[in-house]
């Protein structure tokens, strides 16, 4: 009984210590780290030019 | 010692370690909280400390203020070019006048937000994945907008172009967090050879960072 009750105890101040980290992280996160790896895109298309065709000049000459 | 006494002697041990571990966690976030909000003291001070923050951003795009895409929309190579470059300092190079890129006037402005300076690295994809065809460029350059902002690492060289890479790019050892000197452009060439696949291409440009 003493050993399922000391069980118990230690479940419960675990789940406590738990729910603090947690609360601690939240905390810290925001003000620790904004943003790591911002990003930019680039974006275009390549449209076949019909008189173009029949492949690199450079390998033709 | 016989199996009940030993379970016992674990079940001591395991409340104890979890009492310590709670305390600490709570002493922690107590000490935390006042050093974030300021602390009033029975004497009427207040104690501030400023937490370090790191912290760049992308301010601007293709001289669009708050954008972080460029885009030059559809286009194609001049008739009998063997490429045509496209700069994001207003350069359209042997691009076809019936399917013409847009010309873009502005790279990427790149903004240190923080409150310390940090070191800066860049990575994308390489020509030949970009764009390929034969001899593709994909290169980018960085420029002090204010003087002073980025203390170049050794390999580069200010306003001239190197290379995209899928590594990693170290390009500023330093880059200042001063508001005065905060401030680099990055702008983008790309080489599109006659030969390259035909198609729609989107890629991305990341920016890593850490406390200098």
């Amino acid at each position: 009984m003493i050993i399922i009750s000391l069980l118990i105890i230690a479940i419960v101040l675990s789940t406590v210590s738990i729910a603090l980290n947690i609360t601690f992280e939240k905390l810290i996160h925001p003000y620790a780290v904004l943003d790591t790896k911002p990003q930019g895109n680039l974006m275009l298309e390549i449209i076949e030019n019909p008189e173009n065709i029949g492949g690199n000049l450079n390998e033709l000459r | 010692m016989n199996s009940d006494s030993l379970l016992l002697t674990i079940a001591v041990i395991s409340v104890i370690v979890v009492l310590v571990s709670s305390t600490y966690t709570y002493n922690s976030i107590s000490t935390f909280r006042n050093l974030l909000t300021g602390f009033a003291t029975e004497e009427g001070h207040v104690q501030v400390e400023i937490v370090s923050s790191a912290a760049i951003n992308i301010t601007s795009a293709g001289g669009e203020v708050g954008s972080k895409t460029i885009n030059w929309g559809p286009g194609a190579v001049a008739t009998g070019a063997d490429f045509a470059i496209l700069a994001t300092n207003g350069t359209m190079f042997q691009a076809d006048p019936n399917n013409n890129w847009t010309t873009i006037n502005g790279g990427f402005v790149i903004q240190n937000i923080g409150n310390v300076n940090v070191s800066l690295s860049i990575t994308s994809m390489n020509a030949t994945n970009f764009i390929g065809g034969t001899n593709p460029l994909f290169q980018y350059n960085i420029t002090n907008t204010e003087p002073g902002s980025c203390t170049f690492e050794s390999e580069i060289t200010p306003s001239t172009y190197i290379d995209f890479s899928d590594i990693a790019t170290p390009v500023c050892s330093s880059f200042s967090s001063n508001p005065d000197n905060d401030t680099i452009n990055m702008d983008v060439l790309l080489r599109i050879p006659r030969d390259a696949p035909p198609g729609a291409l989107d890629t991305t440009v990341t920016l890593t960072y850490e406390q200098a």
